[in-house]
């Protein structure tokens, strides 16, 4: 499976737009000189040029900088909301597939979660709690949540039928033993791919609420606040729109062509 | 059959109920309170707490709950408390344009997604195959909004061959209405078409290699209707399970879209109201656009079991 995965140029492409992504992101302070919410009122809406590269916005800040440092934002987020969805789901998934008693109410409870069309719930949740990035992660985890509780319940579930847990629970083994041994690494897998597919959806939501008003707060450099302000100068200054854009597009395709590879790696009936 | 319909509707009654109430009740938390958001901030505790008392606000919440809950049942979504109009009235102009944008974008959708998930299945590993996926890769991660501020800067700017905002109802003129809701519709449709391609590609590559499709070639059908009737008949189930589970995303990505091209339609009566504090606005649009969701999945599940008759009525 090694061999598969090092073979798959979608594993490939994503893997490098990913670390070359993140690097920068990191880089940041480095790259550029420009602060990203320091204004500049005599650079207004300049287009890219040898001293500004990706030009200024409306404040006269540094498309540059902002872009840089909001792929931080987004990175942030992204790899934070995925990771806390997958332990909790996990968390939850586990509980569903092995306490009995709880398993309906658990069901019921994360169906109806899942009911509410997620964008909408994220939004109901950010009126709820107001603007920053704490609370688009915490939204985020909430919608998402039972989506991985689901899938690892499923898959728990398929394990539980398999004969080394049978005999793993006729030799005596707890069931915390059992879901830590056995139940876990095999279902690893499909757990990974979904959460490289959350942290995609993470960024795109997170740019989403911002992009409405409802995620991250100004001044601060979030990609998606980037393109709501690149509205109202659409007709005189497109360059606002493009390069905040570009970096979204670059982290969550990096994402998607990881987690098509490594479904696939992982999955062969997927394969082609 | 009609047994079976009956229990759906039931079941997605149920839904909506269920997911009205936990709105209304989420809602209850949203910070602010609708008396100070009136008078903003200008009145004393006496003039608030005389203002609670006149919208009803200081009755316990169950009390409110079911006041607002009788007037749903009779169409009534209350009163604005910024605008001072009643919020069906707002409601019902709002959502043909929300329902006209959703329409247009899985046209789109359908009309893009379906012939280049085949293409891609049929020439499978050629060109072709390769740049369509790769199309709706790029596709699945680009931000709506992106595509959209970009389609207005092209065709409406650079081109000037489309309107960039606004929205001109189909009374007025049919062809405006259209020109208006091509670009809303293109933006909101490609990144679905994207998905309903490679679900589709998924979906015959399969249908190829099943033993009916040898059987059809091997007694010399021609290859169009070897995929015309037989491969692609069947690829669509699975396509259309994919439009159900994505139509709900469509239905709440009129939000965005609304507000990228200023469409006074419901999402974009959904944010100003969150803006505002305008609760009552608030709680009709979120429970309309969460109960199309559940009415769409309705819909899709009954074209599913029409076109797969092995799909029983239980």
């Amino acid at each position: 499976m090694r061999t598969r995965l090092i073979k798959d140029k979608r594993v490939l492409l994503g893997g490098a737009l990913l670390i070359v992504t993140t690097l920068v992101a990191i880089l940041a302070p480095v790259l550029t000189s420009y602060s990203p919410t320091k204004t500049h009122m005599s650079d207004l809406l300049q287009p890219p040029s040898l001293e500004h590269l990706f030009g200024t916005d409306s404040f006269g800040r540094d498309i540059l900088s902002r872009v840089l440092y909001g792929a931080r934002i987004s990175l942030l987020i992204g790899m934070t909301s995925s990771v806390l969805v997958g332990m909790i789901g996990t968390f939850f998934g586990m509980i569903v597939a092995f306490v009995r008693p709880l398993e309906e109410i658990l069901m019921r409870v994360l169906e109806g979660i899942m009911a509410i069309p997620a964008m909408l719930l994220a939004m109901i949740i950010m009126a709820i709690l107001g603007r920053g990035i704490d609370k688009v992660i915490l939204a985020f985890v909430i919608v998402y949540t039972p989506q991985v509780a689901r899938l690892v319940r499923g898959e728990a579930l398929r394990v539980q039928k398999e004969n080394y847990l049978e005999a793993a629970n006729a030799l005596g083994a707890s069931t915390l033993s059992i879901i830590w041994r056995h139940v876990l690494p095999n279902i690893v897998s499909p757990l990974l791919v979904q959460t490289s597919f959350m942290f995609a959806f993470a960024v795109l939501t997170e740019a989403g609420l911002s992009f409405l008003g409802l995620g991250v707060p100004p001044p601060k450099p979030s990609l998606g606040l980037m393109l709501a302000e690149a509205r109202d100068y659409i007709r005189y200054a497109p360059w606002i729109s493009w390069f905040p854009g570009f970096n979204i597009i670059l982290i969550v395709l990096s994402m998607n062509l990881l987690g098509d590879g490594l479904r696939d790696a992982f999955d062969p009936y997927f394969r082609y | 059959m009609v047994a079976y319909v009956m229990r759906r509707c039931v079941v997605s009654m149920v839904i909506v109920f269920a997911i009205t109430t936990v709105i209304y009740f989420l809602l209850q938390l949203v910070p602010g309170d609708p008396a100070q958001v009136l008078l903003q901030s200008a009145g004393d505790p006496e003039t608030i707490a005389a203002l609670r008392h006149e919208l009803g606000l200081d009755r316990p919440v169950y009390v409110q709950y079911f006041s607002w809950l009788s007037g749903l049942l009779r169409g009534d979504f209350g009163t604005s408390l910024l605008k001072g109009k009643s919020v069906t009235s707002l409601i019902v102009k709002c959502l043909p344009i929300t329902l006209s944008v959703a329409v247009f974008a899985e046209l789109f959708a359908l009309y893009f997604g379906i012939p280049a998930g085949c293409i891609a299945a049929i020439k499978s590993r050629s060109f072709l195959d390769h740049a369509f996926m790769g199309i709706a890769i790029l596709g699945v991660s680009m931000p709506t909004f992106w595509l959209g501020l970009n389609l207005m800067f092209l065709f409406g700017v650079k081109l000037q061959v489309l309107p960039i905002a606004g929205y001109v109802a189909p009374s007025e003129s049919i062809a405006e209405w259209l020109r208006h809701l091509i670009l809303p519709g293109l933006s909101l449709g490609l990144m679905h078409s994207a998905l309903i391609a490679r679900m589709t590609r998924c979906s015959v590559l399969e249908q190829v290699r099943q033993d009916y499709t040898r059987t059809a070639r091997a007694k010399g059908l021609p290859e169009s209707r070897v995929l015309g009737k037989h491969v692609l008949r069947n690829s669509l189930a699975p396509v259309v399970t994919i439009v159900g589970m994505t139509l709900p995303r469509l239905l709440v990505g009129t939000v965005i879209v609304e507000t990228v091209f200023a469409l006074p339609g419901t999402g974009r009566l959904l944010i100003k109201s969150i803006m505002q504090r305008d609760y009552m606005i608030m709680q009709a649009a979120i429970v309309l656009l969460a109960s199309l969701s559940v009415l769409s999945a309705f819909i899709v599940d009954f074209i599913y079991t029409t076109l797969d008759p092995r799909i029983r009525y239980y």
